[in-house]
């Protein structure tokens, strides 16, 4: 054992995640002395210059937060000003909101698993050398990306930062023609993400479990994606209006991201092994299938597993894509109107790295008053720092540098999107010899 | 004939790839503009078997010179691009090789910037290294086909540089073969490494 010392570990650039950070643990002996997730990337201040600006411009201006889960930004503020306004939308509006964020959720999890994380259980410093080795695994992902922007620019008018999504409905609403040419490739998509599931399940996963508290959507009858009531394994179950009466976002000096936390109770954790544990009897059958086929079922408490769950929500992302697409009618109009009042809207919904809260207060000009926006980087920040301190501490007698890499592997096991939170992420591990005793 | 401009226009300098392609296509000459990511670029290139690429880069030469590499031999070790995910041009290059997904001809523009904050400023050097790669890609274009013969007359407006409306002569030589020729021997040098 090494752990007399006190060493660093120190990642200056987190590599494969969304945005800028970097990663800084201090080991001494056989206790991790300090975590912190530094995110230097200076705030982006969009809440702040949301206010004046009239609410149909939410949606488009707040998409700009993210190159990587547009569609979820612009389906919180929709449902949040959509209630602020009480507009009640066309249920064909409302099945392809659900298909728009299918194709979101297959273009952002098909990257995640694939070309940023399986190259951390293989053992390639990128997806670039992966591919060298494993090129029909990475042939596999780049036409399930393909399939999820093909859906993201039907409806959204193009692949990143769509335009199309309004209050009320989209500006245009596609044809069941145009909806019908994507079912090959989704059903081809489909078979795709059962072997991405069986594949995934396959790798070697860390024994690393902890007790989460895990916070998701939940619907009556859905695996949830823009609707539903939050709730927690630990007794919570609010309405979206309710969110800031239970959590509170804290400014800590190392981050220029705010953590949020369950007020009384500290940190949480949403994303995809959230969702799965709290909606797995929501999946469709051949989600579920697949899942328990593979040993995955509920409670999945091991973060780096989480790779597999993207997988099984892939299999529902194609699955629910082709069951929308199925039953879709034009609507009669593309959108509801959406006349200037005051009012006050709360919206959660299910971008792929967990939930989205948005809040906005209008004026009678339609103005926006004031817009409060947490992201789900921002609310799984603090749950990445209490697991790192924890499997940093049974990595003591592990050589710095595989150390580094797997506590980078743990962070890379969250999606995190820094550019959400704030923009960007670099890794430092230090190990500090204080000598023998 | 493709032409794939990457890059983001708010960030200043990083502008000039989206800028050229911006040009050539008012020209009349096929082209798509891309945010350098690296899965968007090889479906983009998949489409033609001739890609012209053009992207801004710092390999600490002046800034404003065009640099022109041959995409299927070009050795890269790192890409400037701000992409999601660190994967942008050069890694584009580098996994369109490994899947065979490399277009038949793949030649990469580079033009040397300065500025890459936030704005949509666009250095003077780096805007006539625009017109000067515009006007490269359109006399291709003219003498690559019929189909573009009416760019012959209006590749000619490509001589002012839009920023200081002034000649670009004034900002630097018009490139003439024998700096093109350089720029190739620079590239192919590059490329070996």
């Amino acid at each position: 054992m090494t752990g007399r010392g006190a060493r660093t570990i120190r990642v200056d650039t987190l590599a494969r995640v969304e945005g800028e950070g970097s990663l800084y643990i201090k080991l001494v002996g056989d206790r991790v002395a300090d975590v912190k997730l530094k995110i230097y990337e200076p705030p982006r201040l969009f809440e702040a210059f949301l206010r004046g600006r009239h609410f149909s411009e939410a949606p488009d201006i707040t998409a700009r937060i993210c190159g990587i889960c547009p569609v979820a930004y612009q389906m919180s503020a929709v449902h949040a000003i959509e209630r602020a306004l009480g507009i009640r939308i066309d249920p064909a509006i409302r099945l392809l909101r659900r298909l728009f964020y299918c194709g979101e959720w297959i273009e952002s999890h098909s990257l995640h698993v694939y070309m940023l994380h399986a190259p951390d259980f293989l053992g390639y410093p990128d997806a670039i050398a992966m591919a060298a080795d494993h090129r029909a695994v990475v042939e596999r992902a780049l036409r399930l990306k393909k399939i999820g922007n093909r859906i993201v620019q039907l409806l959204g008018g193009r692949e990143i930062h769509p335009i199309s999504a309004t209050v009320g409905g989209f500006y245009r609403t596609p044809t069941k023609q145009q909806l019908s040419e994507l079912v090959s490739d989704l059903e081809w998509a489909l078979e795709a993400s059962l072997e991405t599931v069986r594949w995934t399940a396959a790798l070697e996963f860390p024994n690393f479990e902890q007790d989460y508290e895990f916070v998701a959507l939940r619907h009556p009858d859905e695996y949830p994606f823009n609707e539903g009531r939050l709730v927690s394994n630990r007794g919570l179950d609010i309405d979206a209006a309710e969110y800031e009466d239970h959590f509170v976002e804290l400014h800590v000096k190392h981050s220029n991201a705010l953590h949020s936390v369950v007020r009384g109770r500290g940190s949480y954790l949403v994303g995809p092994l959230a969702r799965f544990n709290l909606n797995f009897d929501k999946l469709p059958e051949v989600a579920r299938t697949v899942a328990l086929e593979v040993g995955l079922r509920p409670p999945v408490k091991n973060l780096f597993r989480s790779i597999v769950v993207r997988a099984v929500e892939l299999v529902f992302a194609c699955a629910e894509a082709l069951r929308t697409i199925h039953e879709y009618a034009p609507p009669a109009e593309p959108r509801a109107e959406a006349p200037n009042r005051t009012g006050v809207g709360q919206a959660i919904t299910e971008a792929p790295r967990g939930i989205l809260y948005h809040r906005y207060a209008l004026d009678e000009k339609g103005l926006i008053i004031t817009a409060k926006i947490v992201p789900p980087t921002s609310q799984n920040l603090r749950q990445i720092e209490e697991d790192l301190r924890e499997y940093a501490a049974r990595l003591v007698a592990w050589p710095t540098e595989e150390a580094t890499w797997k506590c980078e592997q743990a962070v890379r096991s969250y999606d995190p999107c820094i550019s959400c939170a704030t923009h960007s992420l670099k890794v430092v591990v230090e190990r500090e010899e204080t000598g023998a005793d | 004939m493709l032409v794939i401009g990457c890059g983001n226009r708010d960030r200043s300098d990083d502008g000039a790839g989206v800028m050229v392609a911006e040009r050539v296509r008012e020209l009349g000459v096929q082209a798509e503009i891309s945010s350098g990511e690296s899965l968007a670029l090889i479906e983009a290139w998949s489409q033609a078997d001739d890609v012209i690429l053009v992207d801004a880069v710092v390999t600490g030469e002046p800034v404003g010179k065009v640099w022109l590499w041959d995409g299927g031999r070009v050795t890269t070790h790192g890409s400037i691009s701000i992409s999601t995910h660190g994967y942008g041009v050069a890694e584009a290059i580098k996994l369109g090789r490994i899947l065979d997904r490399l277009p038949k001809r793949l030649r990469v523009f580079g033009i040397e910037g300065r500025d890459f904050d936030f704005g949509s400023e666009i250095s003077a050097e780096v805007m006539c290294a625009v017109e000067d790669v515009v006007e490269q890609i359109t006399a291709e274009a003219v003498s690559d086909s019929a189909r573009f013969k009416h760019l012959e007359r209006k590749s000619g407006k490509s001589q002012v540089c839009p920023r200081t409306a002034s000649p670009c002569e004034s900002e630097g030589p018009r490139p003439t073969p024998e700096r093109r020729q350089s720029v190739l021997r620079n590239a192919r040098l590059s490329a070996r490494g």
